[in-house]
């Protein structure tokens, strides 16, 4: 399948402003502010006109629905092109190494929605080895009432949602206390879609 | 006279319960039904309680303060259990289901050994709310039991699910039942107990119930 972002001359994939240095070096301190829970979320991440190619590759993806209703109802897919087009591109590389301050590699991706009555809870088979999240928001036309938001939780009260804002990059460090569920999608979602994409990271330390 | 016939012609059952559901023929196939149903067994007794306690018990709940809930598996309001309320109605109503007659009209029906511990609290289910799939083992629960307020039907959501199960996992949904006012709904807590609560849809009704677990500690 051809990668319109490489027969288009590799335009933009990323907002420019994430890639200068002083902007990364501020972000990783942000990123280490608190070492017990480290989270960074990087609104308007995608270049718009990457963003409009993605959602196009989006629109022809084929989702396979994945129930195994004691952990989750969801569909997913894998990533196509375009998306491989960015993972694989080196800025993109260079904003993540920077802000963890480590090499890393992407252990796992993948591309998953949530419609209607979708879900993920938190089960002791889903609880994953320590590691960083990355997640890509690939939602448009959404409203959190309708639920399908992203929470850390430790189980203990303390907790991160991560509201919809399509482009938008988030970088999650679970730890070892933090495990991650998706907010039942109810009624008022009708036809309406949840997308994002998530990395699961190693981080070389 | 046997103990559960000594149980049916008790006050504590009379002052409570329809005269329909306090004959034995009635119990036995009730018994042979609950014992051979599936997914898992379950049973729901219809016009449980007399209209007169029906009322009361609605209007108190009504009455109550409710607190909203939520976590990655629920969406729903509930009161404190009963034990710790002050409305009369709800408290008695407690007492009634922890009752060594009903406990013993419910260990009749189920075969299964319970004491007179029990949990009871009450629930509401507006718009959007719901309660994912899970199969309630805690503790010593046996049996857990819902008696619904409310009806409802598929125009209004808040059906209860009942999943089959493949390798010890709930796999579809083979049996949905709605809320009938006046209803009384139980299954028995297993590791294949594997149900949910469908969720309400639309802002006109309310799903409304009273629920708990009747144990053997």
């Amino acid at each position: 399948m051809t990668c319109e972002y490489l027969s288009r001359g590799g335009l933009e994939m990323i907002n420019h402003s994430y890639l200068e240095s002083s902007t990364l070096s501020e972000l990783s301190s942000h990123f280490n502010s608190d070492p017990e829970f480290r989270t960074l979320s990087l609104a308007q991440f995608l270049d718009p006109e990457f963003y409009s190619i993605l959602q196009k590759e989006l629109k022809n993806t084929i989702f396979e629905r994945d129930n195994r209703p004691i952990m989750y109802r969801r569909e997913t897919a894998e990533p196509g092109t375009e998306i491989l087009s960015l993972l694989s591109n080196s800025d993109f590389g260079t904003i993540l190494n920077q802000i963890l301050g480590h090499d890393f590699s992407i252990e796992k991706s993948t591309l998953m929605r949530y419609g209607v009555s979708d879900y993920q809870i938190l089960h002791d088979n889903l609880v994953e080895s320590p590691g960083v999240d990355v997640i890509i928001d690939l939602t448009d036309d959404w409203n959190d009432d309708f639920g399908g938001y992203v929470v850390y939780t430790d189980g203990d009260g303390e907790f991160l949602t991560l509201s919809q804002k399509g482009r938008m990059l988030s970088i999650v460090d679970r730890g070892t206390s933090y495990h991650r569920f998706v907010k039942y999608v109810n009624h008022y979602a009708e036809n309406r879609w949840r997308t994002f994409l998530i990395l699961t990271l190693k981080v070389e330390i | 006279m046997t103990e559960i016939e000594e149980y049916l012609k008790s006050n504590t059952l009379g002052e409570w319960m329809n005269p329909t559901n306090l004959k034995l023929d009635k119990l036995q196939a009730m018994k042979s039904e609950f014992a051979n149903s599936s997914p898992f067994s379950h049973l729901y007794i219809e016009e449980l309680l007399l209209d007169e306690k029906l009322e009361q018990i609605t209007v108190a709940l009504s009455e109550q303060e409710f607190e909203y809930r939520q976590s990655d598996l629920f969406s729903l309001y509930q009161t404190e259990d009963f034990e710790h309320l002050e409305s009369d109605v709800l408290v008695s109503f407690r007492s009634f289901l922890s009752s060594h007659e009903f406990v013993g009209y419910m260990r009749f029906l189920t075969g299964i050994d319970l004491t007179q511990k029990i949990d009871c609290l009450g629930n509401i289910y507006a718009d959007t709310d719901y309660l994912l799939c899970h199969d309630d083992e805690l503790l010593e629960r046996q049996i857990a039991f819902i008696f619904y307020l409310t009806d409802m039907d598929a125009s209004t959501g808040g059906a209860f699910h009942l999943y089959n199960t493949v390798n010890g996992e709930p796999d579809k949904v083979v049996k949905s039942l709605y809320p009938v006012q006046n209803r009384f709904f139980f299954f028995k807590v297993t590791r294949s107990s594997f149900h949910e609560v469908g969720e309400v849809i639309g802002e006109d009704d309310v799903r409304v119930s009273i629920s708990g677990w009747f144990r053997n500690d």
